[in-house]
């Protein structure tokens, strides 16, 4: 330990050099772009008018109603099936094994891809899954072009690919819950679903909390994917984030300053979602 | 716990156990703590190899189904006849020689019309151009025939060719132009976007290239034989930033069998637009698959409004006036937004609002859908017995004529040169070489929509495709409907169609009416302008 402590910053470095130059340089840099009008013809500092702008747009708030819309409803539906699936997998039976690799699939899978899969899947004259309801009678939605579906459309492909990832978490986390203490309570009488709120799940508050965070941390960013490759931002704006509006604005409008400060005040409102994220749930974070 | 700690933990889901290491072994209930036994240990990792083995041998077995499956895939589109039947096909085959590259030009007869060329290919041998091209028909065409090795072959240049979907094509263009490193020496541009390119210095005048007899031996290449009016599309600020690539635009298709079953002459396609919307009214039967009419509904300056931009010009509609006001509020916009849609709704297939030219260009060749009005090039695929299950059945002719005039939008790729490479003249090279006349007509072949007048107009192209001559009337005629106006060239306006294309989309999924999306574009699109600094 003694050769580690002399040898800190030499240690440090390879980490460090990283950080910089992939995190905190573009970081500063898109501050910088923000307060800039800064196009194809190159940069001049204007101050905070992009961010003036912005504020007045209205598809702008629209997607950032969007942003918020999405990430919560996604997270709290993984969040209800992780946990389900990860009891289920707690418990040994047959072929468990089998159960639990296939279900880490998805998240292998790149985005882009699963999004022109859904796209297809989705579509009402060509694809599998309105095929597969008629086959019972009813006739299927139109996913990606009713404004009211389309955004749970988007929802549904970001669950079906990052539910393992939040099962994986809360997996590891039903380890720490120990089994006598179960079993006094079932010896008390406890039903499960009682034993399940009063002692699994105050165990594992920690590790919920982690989940929650980096799922929506994830999400926030993620979705892009999905989002562009099945309705480009929705009928009307209705699946428009903001991401997707960003990257709209810096690449079709070739407004970079403005993308740069739309990226800021996302940056802020994550902020903000995860601070009271926290202060929700009220736990000890990162302590072990 | 550490992450290392947990590790051990997980790695035996035993939960008898708690606590799992290399030597020892800890048990929940008792806190025994017993020392691994070798055995188990043994049989462990035997059981691990085992299935490690299987794994890695499956994988095995997959990629080199997936790899023979390649081959064999490549080696069948090497050794398959060539598309169309050619008598000229007989006189091509000489002896040693390999495979011609078109059915309608030989290419010895390219590289003597080459040779014609009063200028040295070889002047700049050596250097190497980056060139983004889009994924279509004319550069699948230019590289399926061989055209790009050719030119490697023939100007000693190193060419390396990327080909991109449309919105990566410009994302990584721009990102070029935006950091002025030069990476793409040659890219295929959208006019929407070249009057930005233009304004902001980053694409090169091509008018020196064209004039300098070093380079450009003009009456080989023939300037002219392109049609000024995309030339002129092509011009922005003064210079001309990019060269046409092919005479597009639109064009109506009908398939003629579905007209004969429903009833309506199959040579006589709608010529304007009461006969277009009682037409596909009569071919919409969808209980038996089969839709009226489809058109791009998908959001995008160059996808719905592209299509839908002839509608409102047709119906006197027109996106600015001299002050460079928004006018889409105007009835005769409305009107248009309104037919458009309600054609749509009530005769298109369902999640119409989500198609693009692929879906309709798949759903012709799958005889799904009756009536469109999109791009020319389509016929590259749906008369095409590989792709197609309709071919021979479809009709062309001109865009249907709506209550003002007749209006057919024009549209082209533009080659342009980065004003930061650093080998422009072997990149004008390349441009010449790809825009010849022997090279235009050899891809001309397969897709006809080439960029010369020359070329299209050519008689050879007949022997095999036997639509072409309705299909060059109908281009030939609807050329004279161009209107540069539908599709105006400034700076905002990939932000002002793209607007106009999520109004025009929210409409045809029956989100808002025509009246309200047209003033709510219409104030957007006023801000947008204003904050340009349009109305100072």
């Amino acid at each position: 330990m003694v050769i580690a402590e002399k040898n800190k910053i030499k240690f440090l470095l390879p980490v460090l050099i990283y950080l910089n130059l992939f995190v905190i340089f573009p970081t500063i840099y898109t501050w910088y772009m923000s307060l800039s009008d800064y196009g194809l013809e190159g940069s001049r500092f204007v101050g905070v008018l992009n961010y003036i702008r912005i504020v007045k747009d209205v598809i702008f708030l629209r997607s950032l109603l969007n942003t918020f819309y999405l990430v919560i409803a996604a997270v709290l539906i993984q969040f209800v099936l992780g946990m389900l699936i990860a009891l289920i997998l707690n418990r040994d039976f047959i072929g468990k094994h089998f159960v639990y690799w296939s279900i880490l699939l998805p998240m292998i899978i790149a985005p882009v891809v699963v999004g022109l899969t859904f796209r297809i899947l989705y579509d009402p004259s060509l694809g599998l899954i309105n095929y597969l309801i008629s086959m019972t009678g009813f006739k299927g939605p139109e996913w990606l072009t009713t404004p009211s579906i389309a955004m749970l459309s988007v929802i549904l492909v970001d669950t079906w690919q990052w539910t393992p990832f939040m099962t994986l978490l809360l997996l590891a986390g039903l380890q720490y819950v120990p089994e006598d203490v179960h079993e006094s309570a079932m010896v008390d009488g406890a039903s499960s679903f009682q034993r399940f709120v009063f002692i699994t799940l105050p165990i594992m508050k920690n590790i919920i909390a982690l989940a929650l965070i980096f799922r929506s941390l994830d999400c926030f960013n993620k979705t892009f994917d999905v989002i562009y490759m099945t309705t480009r931002g929705g009928p009307g704006y209705s699946t428009e984030t903001i991401p997707t509006f960003a990257y709209k604005t810096a690449f079709t409008y070739l407004k970079f300053g403005k993308a740069a400060s739309q990226s800021i005040v996302l940056f802020f409102a994550i902020m903000l979602f995860i601070i009271s994220l926290r202060a929700l749930i009220k736990e000890e974070l990162v302590s072990s | 716990m550490s992450i290392a700690a947990s590790y051990f933990h997980s790695r035996n889901m035993n939960r008898n156990v708690k606590w799992e290491s290399d030597n020892i072994k800890i048990f929940e209930k008792t806190g025994t703590v017993v020392p691994v036994n070798i055995k188990d240990r043994r049989k462990d990792m035997k059981r691990k190899t085992v299935v490690l083995t299987i794994v890695i041998v499956l994988m095995l077995a997959l990629c080199s189904t997936g790899a023979a499956l390649l081959w064999a895939g490549s080696k069948k589109e090497e050794a398959a006849p060539p598309k169309k039947e050619a008598a000229v096909e007989e006189e091509m085959a000489v002896e040693g020689e390999k495979e011609e590259p078109s059915d309608f030009i030989t290419m010895a007869e390219i590289r003597r019309q080459i040779d014609e060329a009063n200028i040295d290919w070889m002047q700049q041998k050596g250097k190497a151009i980056n060139v983004a091209l889009q994924s279509e028909s004319d550069t699948w065409a230019l590289e399926e025939l061989g055209m790009l090795d050719l030119f490697e072959e023939l100007t000693g240049i190193k060419l390396n060719y990327t080909m991109f979907e449309e919105a990566q094509l410009r994302e990584k263009t721009t990102i070029d132009y935006i950091t002025k490193t030069g990476i793409y020496d040659l890219a295929m541009s959208d006019p929407a976007y070249m009057s930005s390119y233009a304004k902001a210095g980053v694409v090169e005048d091509l008018r020196p290239y064209l004039n300098n007899p070093q380079l450009t031996d003009k009456e080989w290449f023939d300037p002219d034989d392109f049609p000024q009016g995309f030339k002129d599309m092509g011009t922005f600020y003064g210079i001309l930033a990019g060269w046409p690539m092919h005479l597009s635009g639109q064009m109506l298709y009908w398939n003629k069998k579905y007209f004969e079953k429903y009833g309506l002459d199959p040579e006589r396609g709608p010529r304007n637009m009461d006969e277009l919307r009682d037409f596909a009214k009569k071919c919409h039967h969808p209980e038996d698959g089969v839709y009226g009419i489809a058109l791009r509904g998908l959001r995008g300056d160059g996808l719905n409004v592209f299509a839908w931009s002839s509608f409102m010009r047709a119906f006197g509609g027109r996106w600015f006036d001299e002050n460079w006001n928004p006018q889409l509020d105007s009835p005769e916009v409305i009107k248009s937004i309104q037919f458009y849609s309600d054609l749509l709704k009530d005769y298109g297939p369902p999640g119409v609002a989500n198609w693009e030219w692929s879906k309709i260009m798949t759903a012709m060749a799958e005889g799904t859908i009756v009536i469109t009005v999109d791009a020319p090039t389509f016929s590259y695929v749906i008369e095409d017995p590989e792709k197609s299950k309709t071919v021979g059945e479809w009709g062309y002719g001109p865009n249907p004529a709506g209550p003002k005039k007749q209006v057919m939008t024009p549209f082209s790729w533009y080659l342009t040169i980065n004003k930061s490479s650093k080998r422009k003249e072997a990149t004008w090279l390349f441009i010449q070489f790809i825009m010849s006349k022997p090279v235009q007509v050899a891809i001309g072949g397969p897709i006809i929509a080439t960029g010369r007048l020359s070329a299209i107009a050519d008689p050879a192209f007949e022997k095999g495709n036997p639509w072409l001559p309705a299909w060059r009337e109908a281009i030939t005629e609807n050329a004279q409907y161009a209107d540069a106006l539908a599709r105006p060239g400034f700076p905002q306006w990939p932000e002002v169609g793209d607007i106009m294309g999520a109004e025009l989309e929210s409409v045809i999924a029956g989100l808002k009416d025509p009246a309200d999306a047209a003033k709510a574009a219409n104030t957007r699109i006023r801000q947008v302008m204003e904050e340009a600094g349009y109305y100072d």
